[in-house]
């Protein structure tokens, strides 16, 4: 027996199509007799009943209005605008991803420089990580904190070293995946705020230069701005790069979380002149990005590989990486000892990363996430003797003051973030970041779009999320008993029992 | 679709919806500015004043529509609406023969303005609201 009530779709589609029929001629009646103005009701049913004659009988890509005619498309119209809905009306505080509300909400309060603080406890169940921190009996004074400090290529002696003196980095963006405007805003704010900006692969940084941030230009598989046609490094171009004041380091990006192993097709339609000529392609074609830098096809011609770019340019010079399998990158650090050179600094980006556009599975299914990468890396380094020879850097969804602490915690020496920096940047997590409709104006090219994006503002908000964030991360710090950043290590995490595994 | 196709049906639809503008803005104008002609057709249906002038603002609408690049199709719908009105008007109270001057001609001219709005929303369909995606979703599937 039917216990519950239930809409019968197919008997209700065929009411309302007679409906639409009838209504014809009972508005035409009254339009006759009544008054002339129901015709307007007439001509709208005529229009009505023609579209579902076209729904039922003439389109055949959907099933359901095939079927069912005008009444299916509620569906459609419904389903279109829920994603709105839920974020606006049904989804809990920490149920959206990638981020929830109040991840969102922290940084957007921390970007205006409002109070992000809360009250009367966690709205999470305890423990809602895997790894938690441990604070000390005996917290450190605020007075006694030291400031950050990191010198980049001072392993190899280099003259043109750099240090920063802020654990955030800005990660890899580049002019193409953003927008003119946000690029500028997030150069001004950097610079304002004295932290390193990612370029991305995006070739030659026109834009990023222009608000005079400190750069970090990243060469991707595809060495936009520093290719031969062949896809080879261009030393010249390369040299010329290194040579701008304001490029103080270069970084070579193996993978990425967000798609490691994949490289990328850039359609001949988004290739607009401008964007050819900065990433030094042709506007005439699609062009195909490859997986892998054309000059590293194992550990020994990687390590090579970076030397070269070392000994060209004089800066300090990293690599990023998506860890995959640990045996390769074993492989990679025995090749770095045997030719007694290593990169200035190793990104890691966990799998959790979100700036890029690749297939579904990438996203989800591919790569080592940054919790279970980053002990490994650290451990083995270590166990190498080899860990003072570099820096490390973590990345991967680490935009809150607590999951960039986890990561100092369990080795890196500094935390990249780019999501964070949207957010701060007032993306609404609309997750349009690859159709050029974003409706923030961040990841667009549509004026109309990126009218919105006040770069004096966005700027200034920039500024703000990376001073507040400091301002946490060295709160939390003292309260867990050290005086400096540098001195966290995994003894100052604590894992939930059946979890165990990770640190140890 | 083909690229010269393309292009010769833009340029048809541009052709057909200038002149279809033209004659909604001339109709649109005689009824808001109170054409005596169209005074006493609206009399005849009792829709003295304001019926005149709301058909006269949907007019004027679909002229404006109609030539503009991305709306076309919209304006010619609109003034499709507008036409099959007309025909209900002419077919119940007014006669499709006004006078022995007209002789038809008006029915005439409102045949081919309805004809020629069906030509644009035909040859702009992607553009219609709410079908025009799945004229897109048709021609992947017989692309195919």
């Amino acid at each position: 027996m039917e216990s519950r009530l239930v809409v019968n779709l197919d008997a209700l589609s065929r009411t309302v199509n007679a409906g639409i029929v009838v209504g014809i001629p009972v508005f035409f009646a009254f339009g006759h007799y009544v008054s002339f103005y129901f015709h307007f009701l007439t001509v709208a049913f005529i229009l009505l009943a023609l579209l579902n004659l076209f729904y039922k009988h003439v389109q055949k890509p959907h099933t359901l209005l095939a079927n069912y005619g005008l009444i299916a498309q509620f569906r459609y119209l419904t389903e279109s605008v829920g994603p709105e809905l839920r974020q606006y009306l049904f989804s809990g505080d920490t149920e959206e991803r990638p981020f929830t509300r109040i991840d969102r909400s922290e940084v957007y309060r921390k970007a205006k420089n409002v109070d992000s603080s809360s009250a009367f406890g966690s709205v999470r169940d305890l423990p809602h990580e895997p790894l938690l921190l441990r604070h000390s009996l005996f917290p450190v004074k605020r007075e006694e904190i030291v400031p950050f400090s990191l010198t980049f290529g001072e392993e190899r002696g280099l003259e043109k070293r750099h240090t920063m003196h802020s654990p955030i980095l800005i990660s890899a963006m580049s002019y193409g995946a953003l927008g003119k405007r946000a690029v500028m805003a997030l150069s001004r704010g950097a610079r304002k705020a004295g932290i390193l900006l990612n370029t991305g692969e995006g070739g030659f940084p026109k834009y990023h230069l222009q608000e005079g941030a400190d750069l970090i230009f990243q060469m991707g598989t595809a060495k936009f701005g520093v290719r031969t046609e062949s896809g080879e490094l261009d030393e010249k171009k390369l040299t010329e790069v290194a040579s701008l004041g304001a490029v103080k380091m270069i970084e070579i990006k193996f993978s990425q979380g967000a798609k490691p192993g994949k490289g990328g097709l850039l359609p001949q339609e988004k290739i607009s002149p401008e964007i050819a000529s900065l990433r030094g392609i042709s506007p005439t074609q699609d062009f195909l990005s490859p997986s892998s830098h054309a000059e590293c096809v194992d550990a020994a011609s990687s390590a090579a590989f970076v030397k070269r770019v070392q000994d060209l340019s004089q800066l300090p010079v990293g690599v990023k990486m998506c860890l995959g399998r640990e045996e390769e990158f074993v492989q990679l650090i025995d090749a770095f000892m045997e030719q007694d050179r290593f990169p200035d600094y190793l990104v890691i980006d966990g799998a959790e990363g979100g700036t890029g556009a690749a297939p579904k599975s990438f996203m989800d299914d591919l790569g080592v996430p940054i919790f279970s990468a980053l002990p490994f890396v650290q451990n083995h380094l270590q166990q190498k003797g080899v860990r003072n020879r570099l820096k490390l850097i973590a990345s991967g969804k680490l935009i809150n003051p607590g999951s960039q602490i986890r990561a100092l915690c369990l080795g890196a020496d500094a935390v990249y973030t780019a999501r964070g920096f949207m957010l701060a940047l007032g993306c609404i997590q609309a997750l349009q970041c690859n159709s050029n409709s974003c409706p923030t104006g961040i990841a667009t090219h549509n004026p109309h779009l990126e009218h919105g994006l006040d770069v004096v503002d966005k700027a200034q908000r920039v500024y703000y999320y990376v001073k507040n964030l400091e301002k946490d991360l060295y709160e939390i710090c003292a309260a867990m008993g050290h005086k400096d950043l540098k001195e966290l290590s995994a003894e100052d995490l604590f894992q939930k029992q059946e979890e165990r595994s990770c640190t140890k | 679709m083909h690229k010269v196709t393309g292009r010769l049906s833009k340029i048809l639809s541009i052709i057909l919806g200038t002149a279809l503008s033209a004659v909604f803005f001339m109709a649109a104008w005689a009824k808001v500015s109170g054409n005596p002609g169209t005074k006493e057709v609206f009399t005849t249906l009792e829709m003295e004043p304001h019926g005149r002038i709301i058909i006269g603002i949907i007019e004027a609408a679909a002229a404006f529509l109609l030539v503009t690049h991305k709306y076309s199709a919209t304006g010619a719908l609109l003034g499709f609406a507008v036409m099959i009105g007309a025909f209900i008007a002419h077919g119940t109270k007014l006669g499709f023969v006004l006078s022995e001057a007209d002789g038809g001609f008006l029915s005439l001219q409102m045949l081919i303005a309805a004809s020629l709005c069906l030509g644009v929303m035909w040859l702009e369909r992607h553009d219609l609201p709410i079908v025009g995606k799945l004229f897109d979703l048709e021609d992947e599937r017989t692309s195919l």
